[in-house]
């Protein structure tokens, strides 16, 4: 009895142990860290921006997937910028997919670990993309940042482990506070763009695609549509399946920004004239053999009236 | 009964601590451009307006400089797409500065003298008004090709790059097994070895780079099996090569974005075979990116 009482407590001293040294030094291990940068205050029905940062403390990373929610009653999101952000590709442009939270994810060949500052060598944290809204109510409001994925630059996709810092914002009545900057109204176009077709592989599940990536100077992308042949415009996300037809046709992509402004490109896309001749010689073929099933019926027939 | 409490206590702090330590060691084991460094260099740019009068303006900017191969081409890209390229002496070292005002996106590559590509190097920049921000110490990895994707047991491999002159550099073999073999490139940066492949059979991976040094050359696949297969006969050995191109670009990013989150993907897209195409196919689309 004396002897397992004597162990409970040896027990009860190891995870003691293991659970001071976990409280003691969690900030030691490796975690990435997002957070947000705006000004504290801001006026009503004023425009600004929030750069989303990440300190990937000296970790080589590659992919980048996070959320930022924040309250539709005071905020309205109006944008963002390609050119304030360190991802150069894509996966999702950031966008109010769900009300209330911006979604984005993307991608760095090479990987970055660090931001090069020369006149503040300890700021280590990379703006990951600059988002833009114009405030609507009065008031203090939480922006927040939700589920997030940071992936190694390892060639397997390694999760980082992430930590968030969300802030908040005062929204008053007064007119052009110190701390926030006014941004011009947009009114610009996107920049012109050039739609790729990627040709389907003959044995290759991929279809034909059209592929387009438009910027916009001031806020970024909002959505894209697109027009095959005399069809109507439908929004769409690049790249877009286009169907198989045999001769050319047109296809008509617009880009618009967050301000209503849109850029239209043309192309004319070529028919699968691989697939029509196929498609010709299959009707061909059972066009000759129906008439050489007719013609043998015909004959069987005139042997029997003889 | 305290001091056996402080005996165990120590005990699992002894455990406890190298693995700590262990953890902090493999992050800086792949920190990316761990021997360059920044700083700032004031009014070394002509004027703005030099006709402006009062003392002028300096433009602000930035200047890259390093060691890449001797003639090569050295790229910077901005993250809009602004391209500028300068050459590399025969020794190697290059220099290239590029007026700019606000923040940048830099990404520099090296190509050598037989179109080699190097790795990608990215440079988030803050810039300041009138001040040059001086980024030296660029060391790009040296550059890497093989003859064979395939390499029968007992066959030989060639290995060739581009490195910096009469220098020393590390080819590893990363897989069932691992083995580095080490050479020294030529007076003019080229080097060439053919190794026999006694390694265990399965599938590896290849870079070069220079002893102490974290980056390493693009990764190269290859396996060892039953039969040999030449570079020039190869299909696809690189993960999201889609169009069997051996190269990795934007085209094989757009097959695998149209793939994003569909159901039943083709086998080239799903780079880690698990059925899913998500962000991790993509990091691993953008670790092998070449184009």
């Amino acid at each position: 009895m004396f002897n397992l009482i004597k162990k409970q407590k040896n027990n009860l001293v190891l995870i003691i142990g293991f659970i001071t040294i976990f409280i003691i030094f969690p900030s030691k291990t490796f975690a990435a860290v997002l957070s947000l940068d705006f000004p504290n205050s801001i006026s009503k029905g004023q425009k600004f921006y929030l750069d989303v940062l990440l300190d990937t403390e000296g970790k080589s990373i590659n992919s980048v997937e996070s959320n930022i929610i924040f309250s539709n009653e005071f905020l309205t999101f109006s944008g963002f910028s390609a050119k304030q952000s360190s991802l150069p590709i894509w996966v999702n442009e950031p966008k109010e997919r769900n009300k209330g939270t911006i979604s984005f994810s993307g991608v760095i060949p090479g990987g970055l670990d660090r931001i090069y500052d020369p006149i503040n060598p300890n700021n280590k944290s990379v703006p990951i993309v600059r988002l833009y809204f114009i405030s609507k109510k009065e008031g203090l409001t939480n922006i927040d940042i939700g589920k997030s994925l940071v992936l190694q630059n390892d060639g397997k996709g390694t999760e980082v482990a992430v930590s968030v810092l969300s802030k908040q914002l005062e929204v008053n009545q007064d007119i052009n506070r110190d701390g926030a900057t006014v941004l011009a109204e947009d009114t610009e176009k996107p920049k012109p763009f050039t739609i790729n077709i990627l040709e389907r592989s003959v044995f290759g599940k991929t279809p034909k695609l059209a592929v387009f990536y438009a910027e916009d100077e001031n806020g970024g992308i909002e959505r894209y549509e697109v027009s095959i042949g005399d069809l109507p415009f439908e929004e769409v996300s690049s790249p877009v399946a286009l169907p198989y037809r045999l001769f050319d046709y047109p296809l008509t992509a617009r880009a618009y920004d967050f301000s209503g402004n849109f850029r239209e490109q043309k192309v004319t896309v070529s028919g699968d004239s691989y697939y029509g001749i196929v498609t010709l010689a299959i009707v061909l073929t059972i066009i000759v053999a129906l008439l050489k099933y007719r013609s043998y019926n015909k004959k069987r027939k005139d042997e029997k009236h003889i | 009964m305290y001091r056996k409490i402080t005996i165990q206590l120590v005990f699992v702090l002894a455990l406890i601590f190298p693995l700590f330590y262990f953890q902090n060691a493999s992050a800086l084991i792949i920190t990316q451009n761990d021997n360059v460094s920044v700083s700032a260099v004031v009014g070394t740019l002509p004027t703005i307006d030099p006709g402006g009068g009062g003392g002028g303006v300096y433009q602000s900017g930035v200047r890259f400089s390093g060691l890449a191969y001797p003639n090569a081409i050295v790229t910077v890209q901005k993250r809009d797409g602004d391209i500028s390229t300068v050459s590399a002496d025969a020794l190697g070292k290059f220099s290239i500065t590029i007026y700019e005002t606000n923040w940048q996106f830099f990404t520099l590559f090296a190509t050598d003298e037989l179109g080699r590509r190097s790795t990608l190097l990215n440079f988030p920049t803050v810039l300041y008004s009138g001040i040059i921000t001086d980024i030296s110490g660029i060391k790009f990895a040296p550059t890497i090709d093989t003859d064979k994707i395939a390499v029968k047991q007992g066959d030989f491999l060639t290995v060739e790059g581009s490195a910096l002159p009469n220098t020393e550099v590390q080819i590893a073999f990363d897989g069932p097994e691992s083995k580095v073999f080490s050479l020294v490139s030529n007076n003019k940066g080229f080097y060439n070895v053919t190794i026999p492949i006694n390694l265990k059979q399965g599938d590896y991976s290849l870079r070069a780079s220079y002893p102490a040094d974290t980056r390493t050359s693009k990764v190269i696949r290859i396996s060892v099996g039953n039969a040999s297969i030449l570079r020039t006969e190869a299909t696809n050995n690189i993960p999201g090569d889609c169009n069997f191109d051996q190269r990795v670009t934007l085209v094989d990013f757009s097959v695998l974005a149209f793939w994003y989150q569909k159901s039943n993907p083709p086998k080239c897209v799903d780079t880690n075979s698990d059925g899913i195409i998500n962000l991790v196919d993509f990091s691993i689309l953008a670790f092998y990116w070449n184009g």
